[in-house]
């Protein structure tokens, strides 16, 4: 099939459904809240998803999901601005921006320090969207022919590199994630239909509530680790437009590093796990390395600043094309955006976009109109970003709670499910408290149900033996790798403690 | 005194996830079928899930007990847990009873006592503007069928 008709088809039929004025409304809204509460130093998109998941219930399923992306791209951008103003992470893909963002800032160059970053967020963005439209379609058409062997295979890959890449002991981040995979099996079981791990609790009985889950995990849990921390106020810097444009001999030094970032960030968001972090650090010393001017990196060099970026957005939008086509989460953002198309009776996985062209391509090409926004947001009206972040913690965090026990409380009317919260917000302090991450139990969490339907099956269709994961080609790939990664860890582990 | 360097952080850790790992295969397998590889019971899948969780926690025990240089790890916060615990627990046992003004209000002056900066006047009013904002969005703007005061 001609891939350029393809695209320019897909193009415009996800164009034609988020120009309708309602998704437009969500897309802005969702950027909009993004960017609001990526600002403020310590929230980012995965409290704001979470907030917002049981508010859109009562929203059809494309504005739902139009919004919670908006969330997601705009907290991204938010991030950045509080870590370039702050000298403070405002979530962990954003650390990068303190090494060469504060630094300008603090030499008066904020402004400028903030239209990089927008710029090369929004190239990145684009860049990566334009990569998910090109791959997807091949990578579905790929995957609906997989059995439940491969299946089963891939998401043993996917939970392993997400539980292993994450910061910290790689053994920790696996233990979280069978944590979170024996979470997964409360409720009633599919095939036999035998409650397990109910203990006669009617409201246990569906599963744990993912909403539940996720906000204890995410907003109850993050109120209890940064209550009681000192705030940092804001560098000062002229917003005014005039003041932001960076000189011509900067430019010179961004757009190669952007497109350098871009393309780093767009091969490794495709590998499973390795999206965020990881991948920005990695950008930030090919720019180190690359640079005539090596001794500037750390005091403020405008390619330090640039590269990541990019890489981090088109990492956004390359880690993307396994969530969306395979319904494989990357990340625990991801995680919950397909949690909410689950919430909506969508069964994510490749039969999205044959069963659902107009909502799959619709979401994607709100992706794109999501980044003109936030160049609106972000660039001309920075100045009204910038005065929230003067608003103490200990005056933001009464809110969180608040808004998270309405938000639980609304979607059944049920007290058991505010007990849930407060369960999975002590859970996730106690988690904290160990050095134990919850991504990757969020992950065993969402992942848990199908991975075990499609082991079952891959069994059953097997009689039983077990090495039918090795004998076919694609599946026999993941499972090397999965052995391989597990090696890697297991030898850290061994080598750390001697 | 080699204990002093060792991380015992990590050894209760591993300890925890294992017992927890024990628990669940241990409980799973009491109670429910096991099956066969090519017919799962419904213990199947979470015995195997408990047996890998405490392996990994004895592993990560193990590793830490023969560690010698502590990394840095979080203090507990018993007065952050407390206050959020009760506010919670405050809007839980009070949002049917008495209804949604009284109960968020409740709900922000105990999570305002997390920080200790905060002072009764200014939870006082949070508190109100909060309560009153959540009031405007959720129930006049949103139209939740929350009702006002149930007293």
């Amino acid at each position: 099939m001609d891939l350029l008709t393809a695209f320019t088809d897909h193009l415009s039929l996800g164009l034609s459904e988020a120009l309708a004025p309602m998704n437009l409304w969500y897309c802005f809204l969702g950027v909009f809240l993004g960017t609001l509460v990526g600002v403020l130093p310590g929230l980012g998109a995965l409290i704001t998803i979470s907030l917002l998941l049981p508010f859109t219930y009562q929203l059809p399923v494309e504005g739902a999901l139009i919004m919670l992306a908006g969330v997601y791209f705009g907290a991204d951008f938010g991030g950045g601005t509080c870590s370039i103003l702050l000298g403070v992470p405002g979530h962990p893909a954003a650390a990068v921006d303190v090494l060469d963002g504060y630094p300008m800032a603090k030499k008066g160059r904020g402004g400028v320090a903030l239209f990089i970053k927008s710029v090369a967020s929004a190239w990145g963005s684009i860049f990566g969207i334009l990569l998910l439209m090109l791959f997807a379609p091949l990578l579905a058409r790929f995957a609906r022919q997989f059995s439940p062997v491969e299946y089963t295979a891939l998401m043993a890959l996917g939970l392993v590199a997400a539980a292993t890449v994450g910061r910290g002991s790689m053994l920790k981040g696996l233990a979280t994630m069978v944590i979170g995979l024996i979470i997964a099996t409360v409720g009633t079981d599919v095939n036999t239909g035998f409650q397990r791990f109910t203990f006669g609790l009617t409201g246990l009985s569906d599963g744990i509530s993912l909403i539940a889950l996720a906000m204890g995990l995410f907003a109850v849990t993050e109120v209890i680790t940064s209550a009681g921390q000192k705030s940092v106020s804001p560098v000062k810097a002229s917003y005014r437009l005039r003041d932001q444009l960076p000189s011509r001999g900067e430019w010179r030094r961004v757009w190669p590093a952007m497109l350098r970032g871009s393309g780093l960030g767009a091969l490794f968001g495709a590998l499973p796990g390795t999206s965020g972090g990881m991948a920005t650090f990695m950008s930030y010393a090919v720019e180190k390395k690359l640079s005539r001017h090596p001794e500037e990196f750390g005091h403020g060099a405008v390619e330090g600043l640039a590269a990541p970026e990019a890489c981090n957005n088109a990492g956004i939008g390359t880690a993307m094309i396994p969530s969306l086509t395979l319904g494989i989460p990357g990340d625990a953002v991801m995680a919950l955006l397909l949690a909410a198309m689950m919430l909506h009776g969508i069964q994510p996985g490749p039969l999205v976009m044959v069963m659902e062209p107009q909502l799959f391509w619709g979401l994607i090409a709100s992706f794109w109109i999501g980044t003109v926004f936030l160049l609106i947001l972000n660039i001309p009206l920075i100045g009204v970003w910038v005065r929230l972040l003067q608003i103490p913690y200990p005056l933001l965090f009464p809110g969180i709670v608040l808004f998270t026990c309405i938000g639980v409380y609304s979607t059944a009317h049920s007290t058991f499910d505010l007990y849930l919260v407060l369960l999975f917000g002590l859970f996730g302090y106690l988690l904290h408290l160990l050095r134990l991450d919850v991504v990757p139990l969020v992950l065993g969490v969402i992942l848990g149900q199908p991975f075990e339907e499609n082991l079952r099956r891959s069994l059953l269709l097997s009689d039983g033996d077990f090495s039918v994961f090795v004998t076919r080609p694609i599946s026999l790939a993941a499972v090397a790798l999965v052995a391989v990664i597990l090696a890697f860890s297991i030898r850290r582990a061994l080598r750390a403690s001697t | 005194m080699a204990d002093e360097t060792r991380d015992l952080r990590d050894v209760l850790t591993g300890v925890l996830l294992a017992g927890l790992g024990l628990a669940v295969a241990g409980y799973a397998l009491a109670t429910y079928r096991l099956g066969t590889p090519a017919a799962m019971g419904p213990g199947f899948f979470p015995t195997m899930l408990g047996g890998v969780l405490a392996a990994l926690g004895a592993a990560i025990g193990l590793a830490a007990w023969r560690r010698t240089r502590p990394e840095a790890a979080p203090q507990p916060k018993p007065r952050a847990m407390l206050a959020v615990t009760a506010g919670i627990l405050a809007f839980a046992l009070t949002v049917r009873a008495l209804g949604f003004v009284p109960s968020a209000f409740l709900l922000v002056l105990c999570v305002g006592m997390a920080d200790a900066t905060n002072h009764l006047p200014r939870l006082l009013l949070l508190g109100a503007a909060l309560t009153l904002l959540s009031w405007a969005i959720f129930v006049f703007g949103l139209g939740m069928p929350l009702s006002a005061f149930n007293l």
